[in-house]
């Protein structure tokens, strides 16, 4: 912070053993589709907001797993992550997240694009009969969407946006932010 | 144009999960960078469509960042890496608009990276502000 090298005189220097996260932890994420930041170690939803969540919804993490921590540290993260997972045990019903990406039957082609780039394989392509003929489509898994929005980044007909940044939403910002010079 | 008036306008797309927070951090941090930049908030930096980045070029910004969380960090596994993927098409996009590629740029910058976010800001309007306006500025 003082962007300078600062002198302390102590009597006694202690230092703590180094912890280094598990070597097969790039299997265990990929596994549960959980994110590690660049040190190898589990990377929260949110640091503050959601300190125990990983963005994948039902998985939840404590410990040394995070990042290096003592014990009385790890047990109050734990009580935290079975508190969460409580919530969501003590549950008949859950609601999702209004955020997920929705499809414009009408421009899309079933042309499959979106299907393959989609992290969480939430989309598949479906036929149905319309007006006498096969009409593809894509269909969305509602609980598996996490609204990412790489389909509609990748969408070449604007068959398929995310809810609150539709294309057109964020051109507006585009150009209201060039308009005002 | 006189070019000591001349003021680049950038577009800067920021994923909410890393680069939007790390511009945030920037901001309280109260760390100096151009005021050049106007951030717009996505959920993914693969969110943003190549569409976006040529209209916002054609429309009169100078140079379009994208930021994004660091290979391996997206908060959606893989989107940075989608990102990543469509930068060659943009690049290719912009040739035949007849940009020059140096105007779109794709930075990582983590939400703990408020120091970076102001550097790469800092870097990058110089970068534009040598490059002159952009041939589609009225």
């Amino acid at each position: 912070m003082l962007n300078m090298p600062i002198c302390i005189e102590a009597d006694l220097l202690v230092l703590s053993a180094a912890i280094i996260p598990n070597e097969d932890v790039d299997e265990l994420g990929r596994l549960f589709k959980v994110p590690l930041n660049q040190d190898k170690f589990f990377l929260e939803a949110h640091m503050k907001l959601r300190p125990v969540d990983f963005a994948t919804d039902g998985v939840f993490m404590c410990g040394l797993a995070h990042s290096p921590k003592s014990v009385s540290e790890s047990i109050a993260q734990a009580d935290a992550a079975a508190a969460r997972a409580a919530t969501i045990l003590s549950k008949d019903e859950i609601e999702l997240d209004a955020k997920i990406s929705e499809i414009i039957d009408a421009n899309c082609d079933g042309c499959a694009y979106c299907i393959d780039p989609c992290p969480y394989k939430a989309l598949t392509l479906i036929e149905y009969m319309y007006k006498g003929s096969i009409k593809k489509t894509v269909e969305r898994d509602a609980a598996l969407c996490k609204g990412c929005g790489v389909c509609m980044a990748t969408c070449p007909k604007k068959g398929i946006f995310v809810r609150g940044f539709k294309l057109e939403q964020i051109s507006a910002m585009v150009e209201a932010a060039l308009i005002g010079e | 144009m006189a070019n000591e008036e001349y003021e680049p306008l950038i577009i800067g797309f920021c994923c909410n999960w890393c680069s939007y927070a790390g511009a945030d951090l920037a901001g309280v941090s109260r760390l100096q960078y151009p005021p050049n930049m106007r951030i717009i908030r996505v959920m993914c930096s693969g969110m943003v469509h190549p569409n976006l980045v040529i209209d916002a070029l054609t429309k009169g910004a100078d140079a379009v960042i994208i930021c994004g969380c660091h290979i391996g960090d997206c908060h959606y596994l893989e989107g940075n890496l989608k990102a990543e993927n469509r930068k060659e098409a943009i690049e290719l996009m912009l040739e035949d608009f007849g940009l020059e590629p140096e105007r779109f740029r794709l930075e990582w910058v983590s939400a703990s990276e408020g120091p970076r976010f102001a550097e790469v800001m800092r870097e990058f309007t110089e970068t534009v502000r040598a490059l002159g306006p952009s041939p589609y500025k009225v």
